[in-house]
């Protein structure tokens, strides 16, 4: 496989020309590297990259997988502009991402610094914590409904018994079934973000806090000055996933709330799902997924291009 | 040079890596419309030529599609048993898929160029504008095969532009439990038949129980999604001017904004429960068993949660109230329909199954195992249906409330008007609208959806 597709990039036959081409592959490792990633490169051109480009290409289509598809040109996209549903589907998502991200990783970072002590039993926490992230969401958003219950819920019967009178209504109330939705997120994901930020932690070298003791820091100016710095790659790689990760949210409000009420907890990939799986529209949803893409696109790289401001590698 | 190719790579690869599914289409639309009917040989057929063997004696595998729980299975498993000791030449073969897959399937199947040669079905009118079903007129004439026993308003929704496709099972008729000890306790009449909204209101507020601040118990939990429009029918309102071509939405009328406000009032005032309570209808099972409502909305296939739950408390049931025009409910049930591509020998041993699930030793199994309403008059009028268990319940309001049903609209958009519908209602159910300026708001919305190509 490597051997003709080399000898197809060299484009001409004389062995030669591509002994040397190789020769210089060799050098550079990419053909080590290659074939190492050869499986999964496989995998993704055959199954992403060429459903993306037929999505790419759905997207100039109306069509229902059954009925003979008919070229709108841009008129899928057009339609976007006026489409007040896909408007709030994108301010949801957008609230419940840059809301839910960085609350997730101040909860992830003050659990990763709570169970990074040498404690008997320590384990035991980091496993509790680590628990909602294993656990299927299915169970998770079934025992947040209970939890977000309006007159039997925990947290409705904690509110009353502290004396609020009228606690909200969550699920049934457009105003606060997306927070309700966030803090289930938030709780599930501070958890994964632990882990990593444990990671990172523990890959400081102890001689710089005892360089920094010596010399009289503070708790705190050892934290600010040396552990933030020091974690600031691995913040910066939870960043990136989660970004993706809550732009892609689906499940949770799927089963949480369908949406509701009132589509506050509508977001893009749900809008996609209904629209080419309930209503049959693939072009259209092809296009509102291509939008998706060039979003995410976008955000990643600004972060990849910001990340030199902030992000130090050792 | 090279490495930054490669990370590039690898980005994409990680974007579109956890990308949605939904991006995943299959290259070319099939042609569904073309499909000669010539195209599957029967194996009659092509045994033709050897004169001694009859086509009768030829085994004929079908392959039978449908959706359903356990105990539906095990049912559907017995039907297939009595229908091959009957006719031994042809091997019913099952498909299996749970209901939320199940369409997604089908379409997948026609647009590969195959189908499930008898299928069970819901939104007939919506897969026969598809071309995969078969027009069943010619051989319901042909075998003078008995249908004037169903209720028209479940026939009806079986129809497109005037031919058959399939025939219904059951109903999906809505009727309210109430739960007979909490009236006595209460000192609160049983609903009557008759009973109109008012009466339901006044019943339910009597019933609900607060402690403080909370309420501890609520009068009843409705079904809002797809069932509002029993009430809006009750009153008099429609909600397209055609139920299978809607060109324009007619909600915007006093009749169906009055019931909206209806509805709407019962969760201002909290005689029913939030509407994330009660959105499901697991859910609204739930609170009856709990008695945490005395009242629920439900259909038949709730019996055997109650009777399996052994429920401490005797119940009965009532038809859905009235409104000004009158008593109403849904017709909307599933049925079994043919595969358009069949044809010969196959086509003839699909008939014979499908004649057999229809008629009314298929009818009696399902009754038999009290999941249904039978879509036969004649079966919901024998024993098995009105002596089944539980003996207490008065089963016949169920027969007499199926009299009553509206054809539930079908058409290609339905699924995404009938979410705009559903969203919509949450901003009244919420408070956060009231029923007149959302009325005229859905109306709008939904004629944009109906006018779009």
């Amino acid at each position: 496989m490597a051997t003709t597709r080399a000898r197809a990039l060299a484009g001409t036959p004389p062995i030669v020309a591509q002994r040397s081409w190789m020769q210089r592959l060799r050098r550079t490792d990419l053909l080590v590297a290659l074939i190492f990633l050869l499986p999964n490169l496989i995998g993704f051109l055959v199954f992403t990259a060429r459903a993306v480009v037929e999505a790419f290409r759905l997207s100039f289509y109306r069509a229902d997988l059954l009925t003979p598809e008919v070229w709108v040109g841009l008129g899928n996209y057009e339609r976007l502009l006026n489409d007040q549903l896909f408007h709030k589907v994108l301010l949801n998502t957008a609230y419940y991402a840059f809301t839910s991200v960085p609350l997730a990783i101040i909860v992830g970072l003050l659990l990763g610094l709570a169970v990074n002590v040498p404690l008997r039993g320590i384990t035991l926490f980091r496993t509790a914590y680590f628990m909602p992230v294993v656990s299927s969401v299915v169970a998770i958003a079934l025992l947040w409904q209970f939890l977000y219950n309006s007159d039997f819920g925990l947290i409705n019967e904690t509110l009353r018994a502290v004396g609020v009178r009228n606690p909200p209504v969550w699920l049934s109330d457009p105003n606060w079934a997306m927070p309700a939705l966030i803090l289930m997120s938030v709780w599930r994901q501070g958890g994964y973000n632990m882990v990593l930020f444990l990671a990172g932690l523990q890959g400081i070298p102890q001689h710089l806090y005892e360089a920094a003791e010596i010399d009289g820091a503070s708790r705190w100016s050892r934290f600010w000055h040396i552990t933030l710095p020091m974690l600031s790659p691995t913040t910066f790689f939870v960043l990136i996933i989660s970004i993706i990760g809550s732009f892609q949210v689906f499940d949770q409000a799927l089963i949480l709330t369908n949406g509701g009420p009132a589509n506050a907890t509508n977001t893009i990939v749900m809008y996609i799902y209904n629209t080419g799986w309930q209503d049959f529209k693939m072009g259209y949803a092809a296009a509102i997924a291509w939008i998706l893409f060039m979003l995410l696109f976008g955000l990643t790289l600004l972060q990849w291009m910001y990340q030199r401001r902030w992000v130090h590698y050792e | 040079m090279f490495k930054k190719v490669l990370l590039i790579v690898l980005l994409v690869s990680a974007l579109a890596a956890c990308a949605p599914a939904a991006t995943t289409a299959p290259t070319s639309a099939p042609a569904a419309t073309t499909a000669p009917a010539a195209a599957t040989t029967a194996p009659a057929a092509t045994s033709a030529p050897a004169p001694t063997q009859l086509a009768a004696q030829q085994p004929v595998e079908l392959v039978w599609s449908f959706w359903g729980d356990p105990p539906e299975v095990a049912i559907n498993n017995k039907v297939i048993e009595a229908f091959q000791a009957k006719n031994p030449n042809i091997k019913i073969k099952t498909q299996l898929e749970p209901f939320e897959s199940y369409f997604d399937k089908l379409r997948a199947q026609w647009a590969g160029g195959s189908s499930p040669d008898v299928m069970f079905l819901n939104s007939i009118p919506v897969y026969a504008a598809l071309g995969q079903l078969m027009p069943l007129d010619d051989l319901i004439k042909r075998d003078n095969f008995e249908i004037s026993d169903y209720y028209p308003g479940l026939l009806e929704i079986f129809k497109y532009q005037g031919k058959t496709y399939g025939l219904p099972r059951d109903n999906d008729t809505q009727v309210i439990f109430f739960n007979k000890d909490m009236f006595d306790a209460e000192k609160v009449a049983y609903p009557k038949k008759d009973w109109t909204f008012q009466d339901f209101r006044d019943t339910a507020a009597k019933l609900v129980k607060k402690d403080g601040d909370k309420t501890s118990r609520y009068g009843a939990a409705l079904a809002m999604s797809n069932h509002f429009r029993i009430w809006v029918w009750a009153n008099g309102g429609e909600l397209y001017d055609d139920n299978f071509k809607p060109t324009k939405a007619l909600i915007n009328s006093p009749e169906a904004i009055e019931a909206i406000d209806f509805l709407g009032g019962l969760f201002k005032d909290k005689v029913i429960p939030p509407n994330d309570q009660i959105d499901t209808g697991a859910k609204r099972t739930q609170l009856f068993i709990n008695q945490q409502v005395a009242m629920v909305q439900g259909n038949h296939s709730s019996l055997p949660t109650y009777l399996s739950a052994k429920v401490p408390f005797k119940y009965d049931i009532a038809p859905m109230p009235r409104g000004k025009k009158g008593g109403s409910n849904i017709g909307g049930g599933a049925g079994y329909v043919l595969s358009n591509k069949l044809s010969g020998a196959k086509l003839d041993a699909a008939w014979t199954f499908f004649k057999f699930l229809n008629g009314v030793d298929g009818q009696t199994f399902y009754t038999q195992n009290g999941l249904i309403v039978p879509a036969r008059r004649s079966v919901g009028k024998t024993d098995v249906f009105l002596k089944q268990e539980p003996s207490f319940l008065t089963h016949s309001i169920f027969l007499e409330a199926t009299e009553v049903a509206h054809p539930q609209p079908q058409f290609t958009k339905a699924a995404e008007v009938n979410r705009a519908w559903d969203s919509g209602w949450q901003e009244v159910w919420a408070g956060v609208k009231d029923a007149k300026t959302k009325t005229a708001e859905l109306e709008k919305q939904v004629n944009d959806i109906l006018k779009a190509p």
